[in-house]
This record gives structure tokens, C-alpha cells and sequence, in this order.
């Protein structure tokens, strides 16, 4: 048993509160509200994103008050915000700390603005994962990731659900492992660190390319066919990343995959229904008050396919939808249209 | 005769620093040496320690595992420096061990046997791997082996010379003329007294270890121990010397735990003890010409366990370990050749077709060190920037600090919410990721030289040309392989621009004649390349064109600037 006292949950976003209930079940819990606003509404009403906050939750603004006070930190702000974020608490943090993160975006600050155009013959050494972030920015080595189907309205409901937690060390699986115990929570370990994290980005795009069909309304079978190809490609993609495939196999990218695919309780999947429907990207993200990272990593990822000259039709027509304000019908019959190729070849 | 006075005064200019600690009995390596006895008792209790703790029920079979492999060894690979009684030494195991078993048999306790019959395993491997320090033959060693070189060195610039005679004539060059140390010296120096120094050089050549044994005189360090292949003391005159000048025998015949355990044993001591190690990370010498990419990671992760030990005795102050990378840095290895055939037939196999394969005897060891030390051209030692055993920076006082220049507590990566945990999967990925960080510091420390930009620009245009993959490449004959020289200094201005423009971000280091005219440059990296080796890699022909006689070596110097994205300049 580790000495836990206090757990840290970076960001109050959906996921962050569900976490910091989740992990109250056995710990006092120290949440980081990054905007005044939310902050102001949490310490009002004690609720937020449609979300009560038990007891044992206390909300803060304060990251060298969590640092202090928390050796084990979870955090789960938007890959947007990521590096800022660590960047802020960076210098309170040492090497006795314990970062273990569940956002699935990736990082691309480095890259300045212009994405496609850039060099990526070096794939890793500007698109980071956000434990990469974490390591640049601060002393913590031991570095985790908690990734799966976990969409926070079914867990906030009590809903039983399972999740994958990822890392190179054994203690930082195990430290996991103790703080999230929870009869309703099932949680399953892996050593694949950077597969885990990529297998839950690159499934972001394929909830997006489900919300797009959900809207067009194109049956079962044709659901099952974007997914399915939609892996292979998440796969292709994760290599160059110099990703290992097992993340891909388990909870993080066949799981996410089905949950995040299958129902509208994604964001990811939301704003492709939307599109589906006809409307605007540029709408679309007005209107929306958290990220859907998926957005973001169609962009990343079809630079990367591009660069190192992949087949990745689903990918690439969800650029094109996304970014290029081509027809979703006219995607999809190019989709059907395309070659004949071998159904796995990725093994 | 001898001429003493030219004796002393060598000895003098071959000192560039005076030593840290003066008083040879003080240094660590005398003292570890001087308790030799002692140092060998524990490394028998600390094995033994760790077998009966880890394997306590299978002691039986570990030491029938290890006889059975010891006896293939005998077999298969007798040296001439193996003992006389070794048959029957493990005769005698072998009776034991069947002894032991039939009392198990027969239900007697056979613990206690057992552990006797391991511990005079350990014994025998312990009093083998120790190794002895004797002041006396250091103090001759230092003195003859500069004087011999620096002797050479100097003929050979006279006989080379000879038109320019009178520039040469009252002069007298030492090895430091020849041999730059380039880095922090001073907080090397200063972190001597404070920790153990782990001292981690790339390996290119036969001539390495003589080489960083000489640098480290030369910046006034007490020798370091050192790890010295078993082959080695074959030869009498190298056995005489290495026996007695700290280094440990290292036998990479012998892979059976118990031995492995000793060895592992004896350097964690030695660590502990704070006697300075060197220690090549690459294991052998670099068979492709770059910059070592994998690392063995045995010695380090001997490190990070000592380094957890001493946190755990001492939470707020203990004992340090430095890491020290350095890369040694020549325009030419005598056995390029010899090695980029083992390197392509390795990675071509049946692709590669050659029938050149010379091997490197300890003769061939010799003619490399004549031959080094009478060619003109110079070499670079650079040492890396010392960090702790996680890769942060540190200070003279040998205090860690992290990116946001905050102090580092060591003890904090080896617990949780302060309580000491020992783990040894977490230690085991801490070492993984010094390997990672060691690679990378190679290539900070690297420093371009003009025959390494010369080799590389050439191989790449010579690639860009033929569009081949690198078998098929290498196998066009050489005749049909030429390159202008105006394209040539073009390509030298691009790449050389890459260059400096890594040097201003501080990704590698330069050599000073890379700053002059690309014509110079050109002329110097010509010159330097290869020099000595037996067929040239790069040269200008009648037409004042650039050909090679030897498009493999080219390869091998060319791999020198692997790993900096150098070769994205030439795709078209």
C-alpha cells in the first residue's frame, strides 16, 4: 500500500469532476479549476457540468497548493491548454510526484501554426503525446496514462464501466490501481505507455467520421465499415508515431472506439452528426464549451499521412469534410470507390 | 641512452592540470586496490546474499547450470590465460554436486553444503575479476608510455617534413599537441572529490581505452578503474601493466549467473567505494562508424542501484554518482575497413558479397598504435556535460538541478510521499531512460570534423546520383563513381551551413578548421580522411575530380554524422 494522502485532479472539464468524484470514493481530492468563472460556480454551487461534487472534493486555483499537498496528480485539461498548464505547475513539481493524464489530444505547440506544411520526418520530435509534455516541462518521470471507454455522463450516473492504465513503471500502475478502486470500476494495466495515449487520440476522428454517418443515416453495415477501416488506419498512423499496437487492441482503442462510435454521448461524435446535418465547422466550435479533440488530431494526422505516404481513405476524406467544406455523400462514395485492397494489413 | 632530463620535462607538458588529489595513496583506486582482500570477502557475502535470497530453493541447479556451461567453455574456448587447474577445479564440482544430491536423496538437509560449494565458486570468480593498483608500475607506465609515443611522434614529423626541417628542427611536440580535451574540465575535476565518476566514451578504435587512460592523467584525475576484456592479458606485456593498474578482468566468455552476479558485485562495490569507472556504454567498438545507438546497459544499471542504496542510507546527502559521456573524435580508424565489412555482411547478409575480412589480432593492436602516432593528424576529446544518474544538470558541489533551476533531492525519485520504496522494475526503466540520455548527449558532445563533413556530403551525393539501395549501391565498381568538384563545394557550403546552424543551438560541436574557407576545409577533410587506411576513401584524380578506391570505408566515415537529419538535405 502507497501512503497516500491527498489526490490532485488537474482540470474541471466533464471528465476532471467525474475523476475527482470517482477518486473521493478513497481519497481527499484537490481540484484545479483553471478559469475565475468556473472556479466562482464550483465554490457556489458545488456543481458543475451537470455534476455534484461529493464532500471530499476541494476546488482550487492554486497548483502550488495542489503540488504541495498532492504527490499523485491526474492531470486532464485539454491538450490545448496541456502545456500550459504544465508550464504553470512545472516548477513545484519533483521527482517524488506521480503524473498520470487522460487527455487524448496531442501537442503540436512546437510546430508553430502552419501543420500540413511541415517536416515531419522525425515524426515524435514535434508531435508530442501529453506525456512527452509532461517530461519536458517538468522533473516527474513517473508518468501514466488513464485512457478507455469512459464517457463521464455514464460514470457520473454510476454506471459500471473498465479503463486501461498505462505505464512504463510498475509503481505508477499500482499507485493507479489504489487510488481508483471503486466496485463499479474496473481497471485493467498495460506497459504500452505512448500506444495507449495515441490509441485514444487517433480514435477521436473515428467517433467523428460515426457522428457524420449517424446524421447520414447510412445503416449498420456502413457504421461497422467506417470503424472497422477507421482502426486500420488509427493503426497506421500510431506506427509511424513509433507507437506499439497492443494500446490499439485493448480498452483504449477497440474500447473507446465502440463507445465513442456508437451514441451520441461524445463530443467527438456530436460535432460530427453536426456536420452530417449541414452545418459549419466554424459553428459548430463557436457554439461548444469543451474541445472535441478530435477535430485538431484529423488535422495532425493527415499531415503525418501525407508525409510518409500512407493509404488512409477515411482519414483523409475526413480532412476533407472537416477542412476543405467537401460534401460527406461525396466522401463516401469515394470512400466506395476506392481500390481494392487486402482487408488487414497491418499486422 | 635515455636522455632523463627529456624525460622529466615530458612528463611535465603531458600534465596540462595538476592532479586533484596529489597524494597518490589518497586516491580511490590505491585505497580500493590496498583492501583487495577485504573487497573480494564481500563480494563473495554480497553474491552469495543475493542467490540465497532470490534463488534459495534452486541453489542446486544453479550451480549444475553453471558447471554444465563452464564445461562447454572449457572445451570450446581454452585461452591461454586460463588457469592450469581449471579441469579440475570443476571436477571437483562436479563430484561435489553429486555428493550433495544423493544426501538430498536420502532426505538429509543439503543447504549448508550447498552454500559452501557456491561460496567457493564466487571465490574463485571473485579472486579472478578483482584487479590489483600498484603505484610503482603506474608511475612507470605513465612515464614510458608518453615518452615512447611522444619519441615516435616526433621522428615522424621529422621524417615527414623533411623539406621543412628547419621549422621543426628545435621543436618538440608532446601528445597534447596532438590530442585536444575539449569540455568542462574544471567542473569534471571538481566533482572528482565529490562522487564517484562514471566516465562513458564512445568506442571507434583499438586505441580508445589508451587514449581516455591518457586524457584522464592529463586533466589531472587518479586513474579510473576499468573493465579490460580477459582476452586481453593473453599477452604477457598487456596482462603485466593492466593487472596492476586498476583494471578488472572482464571474461565475455563465461554468461553464467553465479559469474554474472560476481562481476555485477564487484563494480557496485567498487562504485560505492567511490573508485572512478570507465567504461565503454557501446560495449565494442562501433562496427558501422556512428555513434553508438544502442547502449549496454549493465554497468549503469549497477549505478542506479547504488545510487538508490546510498539514498535510501542518506535521504538528504548521499553519495553521488556522475555520469561523464564523452566521444572520442579521429579523422580516421585504421580498422574502418575491416569493420564496415563485418557491419555490412551483419546487416547485408546474403546481399553482401565480399571476400575482405581482417580480424584484429593484438599485433594489429600494436601497428594501430605506431601507425596513430606517427600520422600528422590530430584528435578530439570531448567531454560531455556531467549530469547525475537521471540526466540533471549539476554544479561543482555536485548538487542536481532540475529545468526550472530548482535543486533536485535524489531521494524523491526513489519514494512515494517521502517513505523510501524499493523497487527494482522502476530502477530497471531509470536505466533505460540514462541509456536514452546518454545517446542523446553523445550527439551534443560530437565534434564535426572536416573529414567527416567531407565523407558525408560525398556518400550522399554519390547516393543522391545512383538512386540505389545502399547493397546494390556499394556493389557498382568504383570506376564508374565520380563527382564534380563545383558541385562538391556547393553541397560542402549547404551542409556545412546545417552544421553550424545545429552548432549556434548547441546539438554538436564543431572543430576550429570547420570555421575556415570552404577550400581549406576541403583540403584539410581530403587530406585527414582515411589517412592510413590501406585504400583511399575520397580523392582528387587527374581530371580534378572526386573518386573513390573504396565506396564501403566512404560509408563507414560517412556514418559519422548519422542521427542529425543531415541526409534530409539531399533529397530531392
Amino acid at each position: 500500500m502507497y501512503a497516500i494522502e491527498k489526490v490532485g485532479v488537474l482540470g474541471s472539464g466533464s471528465f476532471g469532476i467525474c475523476l475527482a468524484n470517482l477518486l473521493s470514493e478513497n481519497y481527499e481530492v484537490m481540484l484545479y479549476a483553471r478559469r475565475q468563472e468556473v472556479l466562482n460556480t464550483i465554490l457556489t454551487t458545488r456543481e458543475y457540468a451537470g455534476q455534484r461534487l461529493t464532500e471530499k472534493v476541494h476546488v482550487t486555483n492554486d497548483l502550488k497548493l495542489i503540488a504541495d499537498s498532492c504527490k499523485l496528480i491526474f492531470p486532464v485539461v485539454s491538450s490545448a491548454g496541456f502545456r500550459d498548464v504544465m508550464q504553470k505547475i512545472g516548477p513545484y513539481l519533483t521527482p517524488g510526484h506521480v503524473l498520470i493524464h487522460g487527455t487524448k489530444g496531442l501537442d503540436v505547440t512546437l510546430l508553430n501554426d502552419n501543420i500540413p506544411e511541415n517536416d515531419f520526418s522525425e515524426s515524435r520530435k514535434y508531435i508530442f503525446t501529453m506525456s512527452d509534455v509532461i517530461l519536458q516541462e517538468t522533473s516527474v518521470k513517473r508518468i501514466g496514462v488513464i485512457s478507455g471507454p469512459n464517457l463521464a455522463t455514464e460514470i457520473a450516473h454510476g454506471l459500471p464501466a473498465a479503463t486501461v492504465v498505462a505505464s512504463n513503471y510498475d509503481d505508477v500502475i499500482q499507485l493507479a490501481i489504489q487510488a481508483l478502486k471503486s466496485p463499479r470500476f474496473k481497471i485493467y494495466t498495460s506497459k504500452d505507455l505512448v500506444g495507449t495515449e495515441l490509441a485514444g487520440v487517433l480514435k477521436n476522428p473515428i467517433a467523428i467520421a460515426s457522428g457524420i454517418h449517424a446524421a447520414m443515416d447510412l445503416g449498420h453495415n456502413a457504421r461497422a465499415f467506417l470503424i472497422t477501416r477507421g482502426f486500420s488506419e488509427m493503426i497506421k498512423i500510431g506506427k509511424v508515431l513509433k507507437s506499439d499496437m497492443t494500446g490499439f487492441l485493448g480498452l483504449a482503442g477497440i474500447g473507446d472506439l465502440i463507445a465513442t462510435c456508437s451514441g451520441n454521448l461524445s463530443r467527438n461524435f456530436s460535432v460530427g452528426y453536426r456536420i452530417g446535418k449541414g452545418e459549419k465547422l466554424k459553428d459548430i466550435l463557436n457554439s461548444m464549451q469543451e474541445t472535441a479533440e478530435g477535430i485538431n488530431t484529423v488535422k495532425i494526422a493527415h499531415s503525418v499521412s501525407k508525409h510518409y505516404k500512407l493509404r488512409t481513405p477515411l482519414f483523409d476524406a475526413l480532412y476533407d469534410v472537416l477542412f476543405q467544406e467537401a460534401s460527406p455523400y461525396d466522401a463516401m462514395k469515394e470512400l466506395l470507390n476506392g481500390p481494392t485492397v487486402k482487408d488487414v494489413d497491418f499486422i | 641512452m635515455i636522455d632523463i632530463n627529456l624525460f622529466l620535462r615530458k612528463r611535465d607538458i603531458n600534465q596540462l592540470y595538476k592532479y586533484v588529489v596529489d597524494d597518490e595513496e589518497k586516491w580511490p583506486i590505491f585505497r580500493y586496490n590496498k583492501k583487495r582482500n577485504q573487497v573480494i570477502q564481500l563480494v563473495k557475502k554480497y553474491t552469495l546474499k543475493h542467490f540465497i535470497e532470490n534463488n534459495s530453493e534452486n541453489i542446486h541447479e544453479l550451480i549444475a547450470e553453471c558447471l554444465y556451461l563452464e564445461q562447454i567453455r572449457i572445451k570450446e574456448q581454452p585461452w591461454r590465460v586460463d588457469p592450469s587447474d581449471e579441469k579440475e577445479f570443476w571436477k571437483d564440482v562436479k563430484y561435489k554436486l553429486k555428493e550433495i544430491k544423493n544426501k538430498s536423496v536420502l532426505g538429509e538437509s543439503t543447504k549448508q553444503l550447498e552454500e559452501e560449494l557456491l561460496l567457493k565458486i564466487i571465490d574463485r570468480y571473485a579472486q579472478e575479476i578483482a584487479g590489483n593498483f600498484k603505484i610503482s608500475t603506474y608511475r612507470i607506465a605513465t612515464i614510458l608510455v608518453p615518452f615512447v609515443l611522444t619519441k615516435i611522434f616526433n621522428a615522424s614529423i621529422r621524417i615527414r617534413n623533411r623539406k621543412e626541417y628547419h621549422l621543426h628542427k628545435n621543436k618538440s611536440y608532446s601528445l597534447n599537441d596532438k590530442v585536444k580535451v575539449i569540455g568542462d574540465i574544471e567542473l569534471i575535476r571538481k566533482l572528482s572529490t565529490k562522487g564517484t565518476i562514471l566516465l562513458l566514451p564512445t568506442h571507434f578504435s583499438n586505441l580508445d581505452s589508451i587514449v581516455m587512460g591518457w586524457t584522464i592523467r592529463t586533466i589531472g584525475l587518479s586513474p579510473f578503474m576499468y573493465g579490460a576484456g580477459l582476452n586481453l592479458f593473453n599477452m604477457h606485456l598487456f596482462a603485466y601493466f593492466m593487472g596492476r593498474l586498476g583494471a578488472y578482468k572482464v571474461d565475455r566468455r563465461k554468461k553464467n549467473q553465479i559469474y554474472l552476479e560476481a562481476l555485477k558485485t564487484y563494480t557496485k562495490i567498487s562504485i560505492d567505494y567511490g573508485v572512478h569507472q570507465l567504461f565503454f556504454p557501446g560495449g565494442t567498438r562501433s562496427r558501422s562508424g556512428s555513434i553508438e545507438k544502442k547502449l549496454k546497459l549493465g554497468l549503469l544499471s549497477t549505478a542506479i542501484d547504488v545510487q538508490c542504496e546510498n539514498c535510501r542510507k542518506n535521504p538528504d546527502n548521499p553519495r553521488k554518482i556522475f555520469v561523464v559521456p564523452a566521444v572520442i573524435n579521429y579523422h580516421f580508424v585504421l580498422d574502418a575497413a575491416s569493420l564496415i565489412h563485418q557491419e555490412l555482411k551483419n546487416i547485408g547478409k546474403e546481399k553482401y558479397l565480399t571476400i575482405k575480412d581482417k580480424s584484429g589480432s593484438t599485433w594489429n593492436i600494436l601497428k594501430t598504435i605506431v601507425k596513430f602516432f606517427t600520422a600528422s593528424s590530430d584528435m578530439i576529446i570531448s567531454y560531455g556535460a556531467p549530469m547525475d544518474v537521471f540526466g540533471n544538470r549539476v554544479d561543482e558541489n555536485g548538487v542536481s538541478y532540475d529545468k526550472h533551476n530548482r535543486p533536485i533531492r535524489l531521494f524523491d525519485y526513489f519514494s512515494f510521499n517521502d517513505k523510501f520504496l524499493l523497487d527494482e522494475q522502476r530502477n530497471s526503466q531509470y536505466t533505460i531512460e540514462l541509456g536514452d540520455r546518454i545517446l542523446k548527449e553523445f550527439l551534443r558532445t560530437n565534434v564535426v570534423m572536416t573529414s567527416h563533413l567531407v565523407a558525408f556530403t560525398a556518400f550522399e551525393m554519390i547516393k543522391n546520383q545512383f538512386k540505389l539501395s545502399l547493397f546494390d549501391l556499394l556493389s557498382v565498381p568504383t570506376e564508374e563513381i565520380s563527382l564534380e568538384m563545383e558541385d562538391f563545394v556547393f553541397t560542402i557550403e549547404k551542409t556545412k551551413s546545417k552544421i553550424l546552424e545545429l552548432y549556434q543551438k548547441s546539438e554538436l560541436k564543431i572543430s576550429e578548421e570547420l570555421n575556415s574557407s570552404t577550400n581549406d576545409l576541403i583540403t584539410h577533410g581530403l587530406y585527414n580522411l582515411g589517412l592510413y587506411n590501406e585504400k583511399k576513401p575520397l580523392m582528387i584524380n587527374k581530371e580534378g575530380k572526386l573518386v573513390t578506391q573504396d565506396l564501403a570505408l566512404l560509408y563507414y566515415y560517412h556514418n559519422r554524422l548519422d542521427g542529425y537529419g543531415l541526409e534530409k538535405l539531399f533529397h530531392i
